[in-house]
């Protein structure tokens, strides 16, 4: 037995101590690399942080460009052959459809951020009240933002207020009344707590929630559960307190909005709120439901697991010059993404009066020059060339035969004789991002969501469904005043100005201004059916729907995705009448 | 009866005894082994002796090995504690022997080399004297070809009298009655029992013991005779392993071993695969075996070389893999490494050299096709909008593919990236030792060239080891398994892009240099021959598993055994796009990534083991363990885009701005760590060799569970009947053996590094994200996922009933299972209504079912001189099932899982043809035309909804099998295997790039088909231009994935003896290998095998390998 003392004592020792340490502290969990919430959203670098979370979510919601654009009365798709069932409104436009359900699907996670958000702001130590107050005005106002997108894009939808801590698969979808209610009340409450300023430009200020309340106000005016002209005046009031601030001023210039070249283009007085891009890809990346990259199904251009970096503004409302020799794959004009596929249609320039609106030759190319030495058009083109001209005035057939380079009538932006099948028409230039590569995405201006010269359309249309025609065209000829060419026409002899100025207003005159001041930048669809315009405008002036004919009024609701008809096991969840 | 007389002669020849067999024998009876020579000479040779305090048994194994006699004997004869001390100078073993054996009344007779030792007691007439009645019996033991067999036990049944048979067969035992039964035992072959009756004269033929049958299978935590085990066990052996000519380890398991189901990962050289055991046991969570290598779990074995592999075991039912608790639920795969015998040292080298070339590529219309199908595509476009388009060619192409049209100059894509690859792969070993020291040396190299430029695999490995036994006390040893590879894995776009891009593109210019754009229309797919160069993806990793180990006999039985084995491993890769690759599209900035993996495990094993047998009748065994395992990962990222020159990722600081691009670096880095802490032990009871009995239990502690969920426990209990040492069966003549198993038992799955089950699962990690206010940093960080706190390990209870019987002299070997298994609780990463807030969690909730059943059959079919044929057949029948998932009954549609349907489905609309002509009107009713898929109106109520999806197949087959055949002739042998998997449903990645993919367009090559047009009324595949719809064109994707092919041919030469010995070899082997050489499958795409992985980096060309190697011994 001493033997077996000796001999076995260091080997049960070691036995002993193994076992004995792997009984509790063996397998606690540690994570060096990593905080919880519970640790880290008490503090006020944890909250802050986390509040700065919900921003990054909007790239994506910004960028829905389908969603908002195809289908409407100045957008088409690109493709001469077009099978879009969200321009067609065809039976291909239904609930498996990706853009309805990522765009679901993002609004929700964004509002289950700011539900956290919200949870945590009462949880957090050491925050000064009025930070800790315009943090929850940021969470409520973008709250609303994202419920006011669902609500019009969806009818009724469920109303998720608190932070999810148990997984709830037995949604109903609440009235939109009570949808429109709960936005109104987190918009007021938003409104007291938020600063007027910042110095983050790019958060959420006062100014946000008042323009978007005034926009609210109007939209409910329209509904039959809303209150008419209560609403309108109401909307009215806010648009023109917001107006009369003097926080935000129209800028003189039009173009100097869009301009990459002027300095502080997208940094001054008359942006509300846009979302942030970055000429550091670091923090240029875009999010999905928390997960940098697009979802898999969207546009599918991205190889899977390649996360999407930057804007795709710039790739909006163009065709795909880089066939041309001479123009070739150039960063001056920004390669079109068939992601985003919407494209202006011949009804877009019809609306300018290109003598006198300054905004025509500030919103598109009416000639496309040369890059580089090339043959196009059976010509020879050196750099600076002109090598396609879209004239206002459309050319006589013996005034194009004396042009070496295309010559593109008005007539004729709806076809193209350049491979591809797409369409050819001016180019866009508002977006225009000399930063970004050729190549898709990568985008660095910020991408504007509101800026004054909307709230003084707000206002025009708010007054005049509210029956007070002058307010109505006081801040509708405002606007057109900044939008003139500055001198005067020397065929008349009176200023651009004031021969822009209008003396009488409908509802499509607004819409048509909309359309001519907010090109790209409006979320077409959404404002054409919140004015009950979307069925009459878009079977009027859109070719392919008009083709089509199938656009009937259960359109005006987008189909609940299946995903979440599916999902929700616990409980019914009525698709849209019509799907 | 003599079944022999009643089958054809082939029958009738016995199994050859195949040296390994030989060597298993000796080694389960103590006979020391020799090389032969005449024992009668040998017993005249003169020797010097000395022995001091040794045993009679050390003593003659000393005699056997350094004066090379032969003993034979049974070890109940020599059994004496007595210890010797003597001194011989100069004598003749006859004399020493003489003197050595009298005392222990041990006689001993010479019989041809063997010397053989016989109890002299037991013969002594003094004891028969006491015998009441005595009958004197007399008889001899032969083998099947009537041969004698001496050094035979034959004992009374009931008494521990007996004797042994002299060097001709013969043997004389006294029995007091008629009554009683004389057993006859030889280790290698079966027991005999025969009653004595009147008769005094007897002869009694012993059949050879089937091999299988005393191979020693390892389990977990020890090893097992296979005739004992009572759980489901298969097996592969080194030479299985070595001649299925496999380029990695699990590969070879492919088709050999029933209710093992290997699939290849990617089609990519040096390919990782995947294993199912039993079926598909969780419903989203890791369905991948533990992998178990020289008793260490680790995370995979694709870096152990083929050539280093002993043998492979697969534990399959709960009473096997409960012993791994909380990890075994998808059976455990144990890998057991060479680690070399005493005695002479043994240099081996294994190499051979091979092809690999592609094959069974799917049709794409070449040129000519193509441009009739893009004119086609268009006619049909134009005129199905309003107002009617036409198109003219200058529409359709750019003026590159104009210029080609004109000139026929068309460009085959695919040719232009296919090659055949070179591969190759050397092993050297060297083993040796004496009895007490054990060294094991190998170094290997493997070389893989894809079929695809530029992709290769190198690996390096190096396994070392020592063991070295002490004293009687202690036993010591370490070893160490290195890999270095070197991975080179090509571009991820070049495969896809060479089948995207339109056959009436250039890739080169008019100078000959190579053309980024193929075409002017085409703005994104680039010619992958800038790939190449220009997307450089590179991993090299170390991976070390290193062990220790000591072993403690404490007492006579008992022993203690500890091991530490960290598996460590340091990766670096470093990935390069130029400006002119796919992803550089040309105007990008180049690019590149250097990262790094440090991957830091170690396992900690304490373990008792207990052996006892009692009266010869009662063996038990008891190991109790417990174990520590320990998993950390840390790694980091550095990207960066702008680099000056090309200096690929080994100078990442150094970025600037490239065509006034920013430069752009980011960095990241993460950490994660898993602990488990185990108890756990193992009772096995053998009564006569008869009844089985295997208890065991593992408790588990596991770190990513939260408080309160972390410890689990799992028992299993498992009843063997070996039915034929019953009387009553040992009269049957047939049937050689027979064994019946029953076990139960409940075993866990919490995939350890696995995607579901990861460190801080449970937690609620904040993580960030990127923003900035203006070009100022404004990240944040938000709430990752939501925590599931509950989450624990997937639970499996499992049922498992064996037959194995062997009939005919073991010629016939059958083994026989029925499972039933339940996972509980199983993993459901479920998606939820996205108004949460979140779009998942992951949840223990799901129930899933595996039953089946398992077939294995080896017979002999013909085994005549020079000739011989054997046969491996194995069958798997498995019935994958969910049979619940959220309690209440309810399916999953959002994530496609159905109640009783197999855990992955495909779930969509069924095509059901092409709406014809003549249809119109009926196609109008669904809101459709003429040229469109028609589809599956489940419901009849006129529209196409969501109600109108069905299940239309699984990736998890209902049955696979295969058949192995091998020839000998002489020095020439010959295997083929042939598998089959069926009733697979999959997507072909290929058909939905090719034929769905961006087709609105005709942008990309095409799949060369017969397509619906009003000409030509296809009702297989409708019409792309006028079939717009997305899912209908997905469904068109879905193929029957199922196949049969031939894995392996080998036809091999091994030299004589004597030739190999002039060469200065002990042996040598010449081989030639067709690896995959043939398939017949239905299904449309790359690979059946690799159906619906994606295109980037994960496909390629289905390949077949021709090899030609050697082994040989020196």
């Amino acid at each position: 037995m001493k033997y077996l003392k000796n001999k076995l004592l260091p080997f049960f020792l070691i036995a002993l101590v193994a076992g004995s340490t792997g009984c509790k502290k063996y397998i606690d969990e540690t994570n060096l690399g990593a905080a919880t919430d519970q640790v880290y959203f008490v503090t006020k670098q944890g909250f802050e942080d986390l509040s700065r979370s919900n921003y990054p979510n909007l790239r994506y919601i910004a960028g829905m460009s389908n969603l908002h654009n195809l289908g409407t009365d100045v957008y088409s798709s690109l493709q001469t052959t077009d099978v879009n069932a969200l321009n067609m409104y065809n039976a291909s436009l239904n609930s498996a459809l990706p853009d309805v359900d990522n765009y679901w699907k993002q609004l929700y996670y964004t509002i289950g951020g700011t539900n956290t958000t919200l949870y945590w702001a009462t949880q957090v130590q050491g925050m000064d009240a009025a930070t800790l107050n315009a943090r929850i005005g940021e969470a409520k106002a973008l709250r609303a933002y994202c419920y006011y997108l669902l609500v019009e894009t969806f009818g009724d939808v469920p109303l998720v207020l608190t932070r999810t801590v148990d997984v709830s698969n037995s949604f109903s979808r609440a009235p939109e009344r009570e949808v429109y209610t709960q936005i109104i009340k987190d918009l007021e409450e938003a409104i007291t707590g938020l600063p007027v300023t910042t110095p983050d430009f790019g958060r959420i200020t006062r100014g946000f929630a008042q323009h978007l309340l005034s926009k609210v106000y109007l939209t409910r005016g329209y509904k039959t559960f809303g209150l008419g002209t209560t609403d309108f005046t109401q909307a009215a009031t806010l648009a023109e307190t917001l107006i009369a601030s003097g926080t935000y001023t129209l800028r003189p210039t039009y173009s100097t909005l869009f301009d990459p070249s002027v300095a502080n283009f997208q940094v001054n007085s008359e942006v509300i709120f846009s979302v942030q891009y970055s000429t550091n890809v670091a923090t240029n990346q875009v999010y999905f439901m928390g997960k940098a990259g697009l979802p898999a199904v969207a546009g599918g251009t991205l190889a899977a697991g390649t996360a999407a970096v930057g804007n795709a503004q710039q790739q909006y409302l163009l065709w795909d010059s880089s066939n041309i020799l001479p123009i070739g794959r150039s960063v001056f004009y920004n390669r079109p993404a068939t992601a985003h596929a919407s494209v202006p249609d011949p009804y877009f320039f019809s609306l300018f009066d290109k003598t006198r609106d300054a905004r025509y030759q500030a919103t598109v190319w009416n000639a496309l020059i040369a890059q580089t030495a090339g043959t196009a058009n059976g010509s020879n083109f050196v750099a600076g060339d002109t090598v396609v001209y879209y004239p206002d005035v459309a050319f006589t057939p013996a005034q194009k035969a004396t042009k070496k380079y295309y010559v593109f009538n008005p007539t004729e932006y709806r076809t193209s004789p350049f491979a591809g099948n797409t369409r050819t028409f001016p180019l866009f230039k508002k977006f225009r991002d000399p930063n970004a590569a050729f190549a898709d995405n990568g985008g660095t201006r910020d991408t504007y969501i509101f800026r004054l010269g909307e709230t003084y359309l707000l206002a025009a249309e708010a007054f005049l469904e509210a029956g007070n025609l002058p307010k109505a065209l006081q801040y509708f000829n405002a606007l057109r005043t900044r939008a003139a060419k500055t001198g005067t026409n020397p065929s008349s002899g009176n200023t651009y100005a004031s021969e822009l100025q209008v003396t009488a207003l409908t509802l499509d005159d607004i819409l048509d201004e909309r359309a001519r001041e907010l090109a790209g930048e409006e979320f077409r669809w959404l404002e054409l059916k919140r004015t009950n315009k979307l069925l009459s405008r878009v079977l009027l002036y859109n070719e392919e729907a008009k083709a089509s004919n199938s656009l009937k009024s259960f359109h005006l609701l987008r189909p609940i995705p299946q995903s979440q008809i599916d999902l929700n096991r616990g409980a019914p969840f009525p698709q849209n009448p019509g799907y | 009866m003599n079944f022999c007389l009643l089958h054809s002669h082939h029958w009738c020849k016995i199994m050859k005894i195949t040296f390994s067999q030989i060597l298993f024998i000796i080694l389960m009876t103590g006979i020391t082994y020799s090389k032969p020579i005449s024992a009668q000479e040998i017993l005249n040779k003169r020797i010097n002796l000395s022995v001091h305090d040794k045993s009679l048994g050390d003593v003659l194994k000393l005699l056997g090995k350094t004066h090379r006699v032969e003993f034979v004997y049974n070890q109940d004869v020599v059994q004496t504690s007595t210890r010797i001390s003597a001194q011989f100078d100069n004598q003749t073993i006859k004399q020493v022997l003489d003197k050595l054996l009298t005392q222990y009344h041990i006689n001993y007779q010479v019989f041809k080399t063997k010397v053989i030792l016989i109890d002299a007691q037991l013969q002594s007439p003094v004891s028969v004297k006491k015998e009441i009645a005595a009958i004197d019996i007399t008889g001899k033991v032969v083998d099947e070809k009537d041969l004698p067999i001496p050094g035979v036990s034959v004992t009374i049944k009931g008494t521990s009298k007996g004797t042994i048979t002299d060097p001709n067969g013969n043997f004389k035992i006294t029995v007091g009655s008629v009554s009683d039964i004389l057993v006859f035992k030889y280790i290698g072959y079966n027991t005999q029992e025969m009653p004595v009756n009147a008769s005094s004269s007897i002869t009694v033929k012993l059949l050879a013991d089937n091999k299988s049958l005393n191979e020693v299978v390892v389990v977990g935590y020890g090893t097992r005779k296979k005739s004992d085990l009572t759980g489901s066990v298969a097996s592969l052996n080194a030479e299985d392993i070595v001649k299925s000519r496999a380029p990695n380890a699990q590969e070879a398991l492919q088709g050999r071993l029933a209710g093992v189901d290997v699939k290849r990962s990617s089609g990519k050289p040096g390919a990782d695969m995947t294993i199912e055991i039993r079926g598909v046991n969780s419903i989203y969570g890791n369905t991948q075996p533990l992998y178990v290598v020289d008793g260490i779990p680790v995370s995979n074995i694709n870096d152990i070389n083929p050539a280093d592999i002993e043998r492979m075991d697969v534990l399959k039912d709960a009473s096997s893999t409960a012993i791994f608790g909380s990890r075994g639920a998808n059976g455990v795969v144990i890998v057991t490494t060479k680690r070399g015998n005493s005695g002479q040292t043994k240099i081996s080298y294994d190499g051979y050299i091979g092809i690999a070339n592609a094959y069974n590529l799917p049709q794409v219309m070449t040129g000519p096709e193509f441009v009739d199908y893009a004119r086609e595509f268009y006619r049909t476009l134009g005129t199905n909008v309003t107002p009617n388009v036409t198109y003219t060619d200058a529409q359709i192409f750019s003026p590159t593919e104009l210029s080609n049209i004109a000139s026929g100059n068309y460009t085959d894509w695919v040719n232009l990236i296919k090659q055949n690859g070179l591969q190759t792969n050397h092993n050297l070993s060297i083993t040796g030792g004496d009895p007490k020291s054990l060294y094991f040396l190998s170094a290997g190299y493997q070389s893989y060239e894809g079929t695809v430029d530029v992709e290769n695999t190198k690996k390096y490995t190096l396994k070392v080891g020592l063991e070295k036994t002490l004293n009687k006390t202690f036993k010591i040893g370490a070893s160490l398994y290195g890999t270095f590879a070197d991975l080179n894995l090509g571009s991820g776009e070049a495969f896809r892009s060479a089948y995207r891009l339109r056959p009436t593109g250039s890739a080169y210019n008019a100078d000959g240099s190579n053309r980024f754009f193929a075409y002017e229309t085409e703005a994104q797919i680039t010619n992958p021959l800038f790939d190449f160069d220009n997307e450089v993806r590179k991993t090299q990793y170390i991976r070390m598993l290193p062990n220790i180990f000591a072993e403690v006999n404490l007492f006579k039985g008992l022993k203690f055994r500890t091991s530490f084995t960290p598996d460590v491993t340091f990766q670096r890769a470093g990935t390069y796009t130029d400006t002119y690759s796919k992803i550089g599209a040309g105007t990008r900035p180049n690019a590149a990534t250097n990262s790094a993996n440090h991957l830091f495990n170690y396992t900690l094993d304490n373990l008792l083991i207990y052996n006892k047998t009692i009266k010869n009748d009662h063996k038990l065994e008891f190991t109790l363990g417990n174990s520590l395992n320990y998993y950390q990962a840390d790694n980091n990222l550095i990207s960066v885009s702008g680099l000056p020159y090309r200096s690929l990722w080994y100078n990442v600081g150094n970025v600037t701005t490239i065509n006034g691009v920013a430069p752009a670096t980011t960095v990241s880095s993460a950490y994660s760590k898993q602990t488990i802490s185990s108890y756990f032990f193992r009772g096995n009871y053998t009564y006569k060799g008869k009844y089985l009995l295997t208890l065991t239990g593992r408790a588990d502690g596991n770190s990513i569970f939260s408080d309160g969920n972390k410890w689990g426990f799992f028992p299993s209990a498992a009843l063997g009947w070996v039915a034929s040492e019953e009387d009553f069966i040992k009269n049957i003549d047939f049937i050689s053996f027979l064994k019946l198993r029953f076990s139960y038992g409940k075993s866990g799955n919490a995939a350890v590094n696995g995607t579901y089950f990861y460190p801080y699962v449970t937690q609620s990690a904040v993580s960030t994200s990127f923003y900035d206010f203006n070009g100022a940093n404004a990240n944040g960080s938000g709430v990752a996922n939501l925590a599931p706190n509950a989450l624990t390990w997937e639970k499996t209870t499992e049922y498992n009933a064996g037959l194995e019987l062997n009939v005919f002299s073991n010629r016939i070997a059958l083994t026989f299972d029925y499972y039933n298994k339940t996972a509980n609780g199983t993993l459901l990463p479920q998606q939820i209504p996205a108004a949460n807030g979140y779009g998942t969690i992951t949840a223990n909730i799901g129930s899933i079912r595996n039953s089946g059943i398992e077939v294995g059959l080896n017979t002999v079919n013909i085994t005549s001189g020079d000739f011989k044929w054997t046969t491996n057949f194995n069958y798997s029948k498995n019935n994958n099932r969910i049979i619940d998932l959220f309690g209440n009954g309810a399916n999953d549609i959002g994530n496609a899982r159905f109640i009783g349907e197999k855990a992955r489905v495909l779930y969509n609309y069924k095509i059901i043809g092409v709406w014809q002509s003549n249809e119109a009107t009926q196609a109008a009713v669904y809101g459709q035309k003429p040229g469109q898929y028609k589809l599956l109106d489940v419901n009849n109520d006129n529209k196409i909804t969501a109600d109108d999806r069905v299940v239309q197949g699984s990736d998890i087959p209902d049955w696979f099998g295969g058949i192995t055949n091998n020839f000998t002739f002489k020095n020439f042998d010959f295997g083929i295997t042939v598998y089959t998997r069926q009733g697979t449903t999959q997507q072909s990645t290929f058909l939905d790039q090719y034929l769905n993919g961006d087709q609105g367009r005709a942008r990309f090559g095409a799949y060369q088909r017969s397509y619906w047009t009003v000409s030509n009324p296809s009702n297989t595949w409708a019409n792309n231009a006028i079939e717009t719809d997305a899912t209908r064109r997905t469904v068109a994707t879905y193929q029957n994935s199922s196949y049969t092919k031939i894995s392996n041919m080998t036809l091999g030469y091994t030299a004589p003896k004597k030739l190999a010995e002039k060469l200065g070899m002990t042996s040598f082997r010449l081989y030639t290998t067709a690896y995959n050489p043939f398939i017949w499958t239905k299904f449309i795409g790359w690979d059946p095998e690799t159906a619906d992985l994606n295109s980037f980096g994960l496909q390629s060309f289905r390949t077949r390998t021709f090899i030609f190697g050697v082994n040989l011994t020196l």
